[in-house]
């Protein structure tokens, strides 16, 4: 449940931040930016890059987001060091705990709201990544970090 | 990916067996009790109290209560016995009272929440909560044993007191000459209503838990005359809706709750006309 909150709450954020400005794209739309490629942890290094353990590219929004609910709500820690596919939306929060990237699907009416936060190592912020509500494809292995005391799934992009 | 893979991938995803399970034991306590409540001319409580079920919902959600039931269930039964047992000569009748909960708890709970500042990601359960996009798809194994385990219970009841809904729906007087505890039965059938309506929030949203209970009865109006066919009929027309909405709305993307109300609609319009064709 923590997991859950800490994430909803940066993703309310960042869609409080960005949610007057720019505009929304469809999340199933095509991805103007791509971040993918590579290898990261033990796990999925011996992965073909286009191989991923979970792809909700392949899924609409309603299985996407009740997926991403059971990876958040998850607390065995059976979904991480999977590798997984994302295409949505670019958003971005800059807190006291750091700048957090997000990729969020939006539904057809932009009224509900659900992703992950993401990190890629090899880019710097903010000229290596696209402008807020571009439409990206992550692709990535989901890991967890403590902040604050809260537990904080997020996906750790291929480099 | 075509059709057939596609369904097969969406079905071998456990929270879409849960819908499915929870969609059809939700919809078949709804209009279970959605016989007698239609009969007894109280077919907006569904709306009253599930718009009550929301102003609890944003006052737990406001004071950061995990488990929103522990506030939602309690309210909502509460509010459920006030309407159903008030005397028949109070200063405020049943449909008034009905309409100024409903207004007044679907106004509340957004001005509690608009006035202080939500904990989480709000927006999307409000949209959730209200309209049931894709709330039954996020219900864990716990959530679905509950489930089970009420809807056992609201279908065992019913079953064993069959003879005394049937009075107490028709004639609260008869009932009463007859020996049967009349007040006790009406609080009853009270507080499974109310639990129905906050079980059924997941499945289509405060603003449509009415179809569940109005469309099926309505329904199975339009052929049937007697409470016991009616109520058979209009249990196995609402399972049936429940099912395709589900699955329409897994496969094709679409809200579930409004997909389901639309099978609900579209079932109304041929058991309509059969019935007029079967009455000419």
């Amino acid at each position: 449940m923590k997991k859950i909150i800490l994430t909803a709450l940066l993703l309310s954020a960042a869609v409080l931040i960005f949610g007057q400005t720019g505009d929304r794209s469809d999340n199933a739309g095509p991805a103007k930016n791509v971040q993918s490629g590579g290898k990261s942890g033990t796990k999925v290094s011996e992965l073909p890059p286009q191989k991923t353990d979970i792809d909700l590219t392949r899924l609409n929004y309603n299985m996407a987001t009740a997926l991403i609910y059971q990876i958040l709500s998850d607390e065995s820690g059976k979904y991480l060091g999977k590798t997984i596919r994302i295409k949505g939306v670019y958003s971005y929060d800059d807190t006291v705990y750091g700048i957090f990237h997000y990729v969020l699907l939006f539904d057809a009416t932009a009224c509900c709201q659900t992703g992950f936060i993401f990190e890629d190592k090899r880019r710097r912020y903010p000229q290596d990544y696209p402008e807020a509500f571009d439409d990206i494809e992550i692709v990535g292995t989901l890991c967890e970090r403590t902040i604050d005391g809260m537990d904080m799934i997020y996906i750790e992009c291929w480099n | 990916m075509n059709l057939i893979e596609t369904i097969k991938l969406y079905f071998s995803y456990p929270f879409v067996i849960y819908a499915l399970i929870t969609g059809v034991l939700i919809s078949l306590c709804a209009s279970l009790f959605g016989v007698s409540l239609v009969l007894k001319r109280f077919s907006y409580i569904g709306d009253g109290l599930s718009h009550s079920a929301f102003g609890a919902l944003a006052i737990a959600s406001v004071l950061r209560i995990s488990n929103s039931m522990l506030i939602v269930m309690p309210v909502t039964v509460l509010l459920a016995v006030l309407i159903l047992c008030a005397k028949e000569n109070s200063k405020i009748k049943g449909d008034a009272a009905v309409s100024m909960i409903s207004v007044g708890a679907l106004a509340l709970g957004y001005l509690i929440m608009n006035i202080f500042s939500p904990p989480s990601n709000l927006s999307g359960d409000v949209c959730s909560t209200l309209f049931g996009s894709t709330l039954i798809l996020t219900l864990q194994p716990s959530e679905v044993i509950m489930s089970v385990v009420m809807s056992v219970i609201v279908v065992l009841f019913f079953i064993f007191a069959y003879n005394r809904i049937f009075a107490v729906t028709f004639d609260e007087e008869f009932a009463a000459v007859s020996g049967t505890n009349v007040k006790l039965y009406k609080i009853i059938i009270s507080i499974f209503i109310a639990i129905i309506i906050v079980l059924a929030m997941n499945l289509v949203g405060s603003l449509l838990i009415s179809a569940l209970i109005i469309f099926p009865t309505v329904s199975a109006l339009q052929l049937f005359k007697s409470f016991k066919t009616v109520t058979i009929f209009s249990c196995g027309l609402s399972v049936l809706c429940a099912v395709i909405g589900i699955f329409i709305a897994v496969v094709a993307g679409t809200p579930v709750g409004p997909t389901i109300v639309a099978a609900d609609i579209l079932a109304f319009g041929v058991c309509k006309v059969i019935g007029v064709i079967y009455n000419s």
